[in-house]
């Protein structure tokens, strides 16, 4: 029904995609799997239109589609559920399941301006037909409401009403059960069975959440790095070693892993609960009850998949966002009405996950704008960037090279550098390996150590074990809490594949 | 909930009554000069309504909306008094030229978006009337074109009616549109293409539709604000109109009819109001301000509504008439509800 034939994306210097040939065959639920970055959701771009790719087709039903636009698509028979709820915020239930229902509408636009007679009926047509939509999800008591108020779990299942309401062949769900619920997500397998076969439906789903694909998919696609990694039955790929590699890194040996020392709290996290969004418009906690402590000088390494609340972490430790609930101390001192202004004076700074160097600017001015606070104090500039240089010999000889044009390794290094001008007690670092090679990896890895080394507290966020040898402590992650804690010996990659993967080591 | 009391229905019958002898009956007891402004009140209706669908639905900003406008007013006027066709066959054809120029505008829009398409619609304002509205055999020059009123509604009085049935017919147009495919397309566009384009809803042409609609809508607005006057002067449309259309659709409240109809025919009326009620002679009493200009006004007051509109009531007047009109329809008042999250109180 669907092929996707050798598609590559480049976006910038960076392949998103490269040579990705997958094929879904009619009725079939295919999966696909792969770490964060790995170029999944651009696939889906690709597939319903969203980005032309660079090379490559895409066919569906035959039909070659890949300079079709998206709204075509759609007319085609495909419909698309987003990662982040594709939903008209601000609406209520019917006028969303109305909005699917574009296409189903047999009336021409002009004829609904002028209120001919027949459009009314069609409009009572379809509104019925919205009905017996929600009628079949559950959510015939809804229909009224508006879905900023909604719970996230019942939000999902809105969506996929209107996915359904579009009368699609095909559906790509972009990771289906994040944020729901163990519960919730069972039910929802389920259901996806039960609608394949009332609808006569061929679904595409990306998931993180492997135990669930085993569960519902026929057929699993693992992506890494915009390639294919593996393909075939779920137990297969899930067994595959480039597959447990690409999710957990290497193994690690446990001697080289850390022994806990004393050490006094730097940062205490005290029960904060993070939810996105303000007012109505607030979702699910992110964040539940959630606390932890940094130990001054430590190297802390949070694990966890997508969705788990990390990032979120990091955010909230930054001042980026504000818990609704809960404290944040750094060094005795409350900072949980601090914006992340006062913190980074505090000395308190975030590296973020994709790098977000600026791009068009030279190496040595993303340098000088990570000292912002110090602006008018040119010789700890100086001091600091002398410092940063030491460190990351690398980005010594070219002060003027544009930052986007230096490879993934190097504008790490350049964030991570940029983020050590502001002199942090406290470094935060999302995903220092995300789409670096293991090798880099583990260079960028030992900067970090010799960061450390100099006193500075660092939490590492990563999915993989790749950290776990530059770990202190360590601590999992799974759905806003913590699931557990150890030094970085009592954190093995068995344990994590188990809540990775669903599969013993 | 007094919603089924003989009480309840008596307030109702008197409040709609109400409402309908002043837009009906009160202006058959004023002099024909009076009726001429509001008669203006309602054309400014129109034009609140035709800015509405680009601003409100289309999420598009016009800054030449007096282009529109003038446009339309010089077609109508140029077809009736040059080629002295009749009143509808001039209509027909101030509709064509609207939708067209509104057409273009959409396809510019197409490809520039937010503030650099505001400075493009502003620029579009301004080139109307430095060259279209100079063109002397086009607008008859400094002396203006004239409009004479169709023979049917030659009167004042019934020229009003004339503009009210028209506004009635705007309505109903932009009720329709609310509530059929291409309301619902517009608002997932506005919304996030990208789940518009999912859902089959092409994005250029759906936003093509909100500015031709918009487009007419304004075009008849201005063919009808010619012949009001029986005349029209290219120094009518400039740079000033086009901000007061924006300010009094936004302060009327977007996307709420009841809501743009109050606030531009507040506008409409604002020298009309300052002058009946003396507030030009309070406002001069205080000794700092300088001698306002009655024309300028609506730019004073304008502006003051707006700031108090965006930080304080960001859904304008539609917004504050929403209970009145919940009332009207015996609905009950939006409850506070248990949420189904965390157990906070919410507001439906």
């Amino acid at each position: 029904m669907l092929e996707v034939e050798g598609c590559t994306v480049n976006f910038g210097g960076i392949r998103a995609l490269y040579d990705v040939s997958v094929a879904v065959g009619e009725l079939e639920i295919v999966g696909i799997i792969g770490p964060n970055g790995a170029g999944k959701t651009t696939l889906f771009d690709v597939i319903n239109g969203f980005r032309k790719p660079d090379g490559g087709r895409v066919r569906f039903r035959g039909a070659d589609i890949t300079s079709l636009p998206a709204h075509q698509r759609a007319a085609a028979g495909m419909a698309r559920a987003f990662q982040n709820v594709g939903l008209i915020r601000g609406a209520t239930v019917r006028t969303n399941l109305l909005a699917a229902e574009h296409l189903a509408a047999r009336y021409s636009a002009t004829a609904g301006l002028l209120g001919l007679p027949a459009t009314f009926a069609d409009e009572r047509r379809l509104s019925q037909r919205a009905e017996t939509l929600t009628g079949i999800l559950g959510l015939s008591g809804l229909l009224e409401r508006d879905v900023d108020g909604l719970p996230y779990g019942v939000l999902k299942r809105v969506e996929l009403g209107a996915v359904l309401a579009t009368d699609p062949d095909l559906i790509l769900l972009d990771e289906p059960t994040s944020g729901l619920g163990p519960g919730e997500s069972d039910t929802f397998a389920a259901m996806l069975v039960e609608l394949r076969r009332t609808f006569g439906l061929t679904i595409l789903m990306i998931e993180h959440n492997v135990p669930f694909v085993s569960d519902v998919c026929d057929y699993v696609y693992c992506l890494n790095f915009g390639e294919v990694l593996a393909e075939g039955k779920p137990h297969e790929v899930r067994n595959h070693p480039e597959v447990v590699r690409a999710y957990l890194g290497d193994e690690v040996d446990s001697w080289l892993l850390g022994a806990e020392k004393p050490r006094d709290p730097l940062v205490v996290v005290d029960r904060v609960q993070v939810s996105y969004g303000t007012g109505h418009h607030r979702g699910a906690p992110v964040l539940r009850d959630l606390s932890f402590e940094v130990l001054d000088a430590e190297r802390l390494v949070v694990l966890g998949l997508n969705g788990a609340g990390k990032t979120t972490t990091l955010a909230m430790l930054a001042g980026l966002l504000r818990p609704e609930r809960g404290s944040i101390c750094f060094a005795g001192q409350d900072i949980t009405n601090l914006t992340a202004a006062e913190r980074v004076a505090l000395g308190i700074t975030l590296v973020p996950e994709g790098r977000q160097v600026f791009p068009g600017l030279s190496v040595d001015h993303n340098l000088r704008l990570g000292a912002w606070m110090h602006r008018h104090d040119s010789r700890r500039i100086a001091e600091s960037r002398e410092r940063v240089l030491r460190v990351f010999p690398q980005l010594a000889p070219r002060p003027g090279q544009l930052a986007g044009t230096l490879s993934g390794g190097e504008q790490q290094m350049l964030a991570i550098g940029r983020a050590l001008m502001a002199s942090p007690r406290l470094l935060l670092i999302d995903e220092a390996s995300l789409g670096l090679s293991p090798a880099i990896t583990q260079s960028v890895f030992s900067m970090i150590d010799q960061i450390n080394s100099q006193g500075v507290t660092v939490v590492l966020v990563e999915q993989g074990t790749a950290a776990l040898t530059h770990a202190d402590r360590a601590m999992i992650l799974e759905r806003g809490q913590i699931v557990h804690r150890g030094t970085g010996a009592e954190t093995d990659h068995a344990s994590l594949r188990e809540r990775y993967l669903g599969t013993p080591a | 909930m007094n919603g089924h009391s003989t009480v309840g229905w008596i307030a109702r019958g008197t409040a709609v009554g109400g409402i309908a002898a002043l837009v009906l009956v009160f202006p058959l007891t004023r002099s024909g000069i009076e009726v001429n402004i509001f008669t203006e009140a309602v054309i400014y209706a129109i034009i609140g309504l035709s800015l509405n669908v680009l601003l409100g639905y289309a999420g598009q900003i016009s800054l030449g909306h007096q282009a529109f406008v003038g446009i339309g007013a010089f077609t109508s006027a140029y077809m009736t008094s040059v080629h002295e066709q009749n009143f509808v066959a001039a209509l027909g054809v101030t509709m064509v030229v609207g939708a067209v120029q509104a057409l273009l505008l959409g396809v510019v829009s197409l490809r520039i978006t937010g503030l650099y398409f505001a400075l493009v619609t502003l620029a579009y304002g301004r080139m109307a009337e430095n060259s279209l509205f100079n063109i002397t055999s086009f607008t008859g020059g400094s002396t203006g074109q004239a409009a004479p009123k169709p023979a049917a509604f030659a009167s004042d009085y019934r020229y009003y009616y004339l503009c009210l049935a028209v506004l009635a017919i705007v309505l109903f147009i932009d009720w329709r549109l609310t509530s059929t495919k291409t309301g619902r397309a517009l608002l997932a566009i506005r919304q996030d293409p990208r789940v518009a384009a999912s859902f089959g809803a092409s994005l250029k042409r759906y936003t093509l539709i909100a500015f031709v609609t918009s487009g007419v809508f304004a075009s008849v607005a201005g063919a009808l604000l010619a012949h009001n006057t029986t005349s029209v002067v290219s120094s009518q449309f400039d740079f000033r109109l086009a901000l007061v259309f924006v300010i009094m659709t936004v302060v009327g409240g977007l996307r709420s009819r009841a809501g743009v109809v109050v606030g531009s025919v507040f506008f409409a009326l604002t020298d009309y109001l300052f002058d009946r009620l003396h507030l030009s002679v309070a406002i001069n009493a205080i000794p700092v301000l300088p001698d306002l200009s009655p024309d300028l006004a609506p730019l004073v007051v304008g502006p003051l509504l707006l700031i108090f509109t965006l930080t304080r009531h960001p859904g304008g007047f539609g917004e504050m008439l929403r209970p009145f009109g919940r009332w009207l329809r015996r609905e009950p008042s939006p409850h506070t509800e248990i949420d189904l999250r965390d157990g906070e109180r919410v507001h439906a």
